[in-house]
């Protein structure tokens, strides 16, 4: 009786003695009507010039998106102009902002404008937990808003911001070196706002400070935002 | 990404199978050629083997290790005498001869020595079994017949082998 075993390495020891005693290949001449069915075999075993053309497609396209990338993570100015592409989401004009981070319990805090141009007075404030939102107004029906949500939990939110109603332009800016949507916002009277919205660093807080009379005012209302006690 | 582009066109894109044909083409001419002594028949037996790889390419990942030399050695073997049979030339002939002509392998073990002496078909079929453990299935589509058959064949094979080796005086 042969046990398996044996079997396989006697099996093994003469596939490997009939390997090297194989006829020798030398130079084969095979027949033209040998190449001819191979060649048609071949054929069918090679990628295609087509996916071949579309591989390259494919490289040249990855190639634009990895350097855009780079662009566009290395430019705070680009990146704004980048993002304001994706914005509008639908016919109504409704703008998506994607709060990617959160804050921590123990990190939790309210957001106060530090700067406000003169003739303002504030009209209201109010803090909840993860949102907060304070108005000033300057007695001659113009008024100054200031909104922030924090985002709590891990997930992420979206808030959408609509502007159905009103004519506005959408222009990009700067705030604290972050990329921000500037609306320059031209109301049924005819006046002109500016409202500018942006996230912090670690894109956990969305800010918007809105009714600001010119771009310079707008953006420096936003740099002045600091962090104050919830309590306060 | 423009390292990828160059690759595409270069030789290391070169398909599986271009690379296992140009590797074994002319060994699998002279097997099937030392089987069959006729040019054009040996055609045949390495085109149907080609024709087998095409459609089992997924089977192989790469074209030069021990195991794919000998698993396409044995597959045109296999076309080889599928031809031989097919064409009622010499069959009987083949098998007897041999069996009656022990192909001498100097230095093999006494249990490979009677393994070499059994008919190409068997001997095949306990390599492929045993030495690189395929299963009926597979065995039975390199040699170009039932899972059924093959299971018999080697189950076949392995009586032969200890009929060799009692006659030899090993068992």
């Amino acid at each position: 009786m042969i046990t398996d075993e044996q079997l396989k390495a006697a099996a093994l020891e003469l596939d490997s003695a009939l390997m090297e005693n194989l006829p020798e290949p030398g130079e084969q001449e095979f027949s033209p009507r040998f190449e001819r069915k191979m060649k048609r075999l071949l054929r069918k075993g090679r990628p295609s010039a087509w996916v071949n053309h579309c591989l390259r497609a494919a490289a040249v396209l990855l190639t634009v998106l990895l350097v855009g990338g780079i662009v566009l993570i290395s430019s705070p100015e680009t990146l704004a102009e980048f993002r304001g592409l994706f914005y509008e989401v639908d016919q109504e004009h409704k703008y998506r902002y994607v709060l990617e981070g959160w804050v921590e319990e123990e990190d939790m805090c309210a957001y106060r404008m530090s700067w406000i141009p003169e003739g303002y007075e504030l009209r209201h404030s109010s803090h909840r937990y993860a949102h907060g939102t304070q108005v000033y107004g300057d007695g001659e029906k113009h008024v100054l808003g200031f909104n922030y949500v924090i985002q709590t939990g891990k997930g992420g939110s979206r808030i959408y911001r609509s502007f159905s109603a009103v004519n506005y332009e959408l222009k990009d800016t700067i705030v604290n070196g972050q990329g921000a949507d500037l609306f320059v916002i031209t109301q049924k009277s005819g006046a002109v706002t500016y409202t500018v919205i942006w996230m912090n660093a670690e894109r956990s807080v969305l800010f918007e400070v809105n009714g600001a009379r010119s771009e310079a005012e707008a953006v420096r209302i936003a740099e002045s935002i600091e962090r104050t006690d919830p309590e306060q | 990404m423009l390292i990828y582009i160059q690759t595409v066109d270069a030789p290391e894109a070169q398909s599986l199978f271009e690379r296992i044909y140009l590797d074994y083409r002319d060994r699998m001419m002279a097997v099937a050629y030392g089987l069959l002594q006729d040019r054009f028949d040996a055609e045949d037996a390495v085109h149907q083997a080609f024709v087998y790889i095409a459609e089992n390419l997924d089977k192989f990942t790469e074209s030069r290790s021990d195991q794919v030399k000998s698993y396409i050695m044995k597959l045109v073997e296999c076309r080889a005498i599928d031809i031989l049979r097919s064409r009622q030339r010499k069959t009987a002939e083949l098998e007897e001869t041999r069996l009656g002509q022990a192909q001498q392998y100097p230095g093999l073990s006494e249990l490979a020595g009677c393994m070499a002496q059994l008919p190409e078909r068997y001997r095949n079929g306990l390599i492929l079994r045993h030495a690189y453990g395929y299963s009926f299935a597979q065995i039975g589509t390199i040699m170009n017949i039932t899972e059924a058959a093959a299971r018999k064949l080697t189950a076949r094979a392995r009586e032969k082998l200890e009929e060799i080796c009692r006659k030899e005086g090993i068992l």
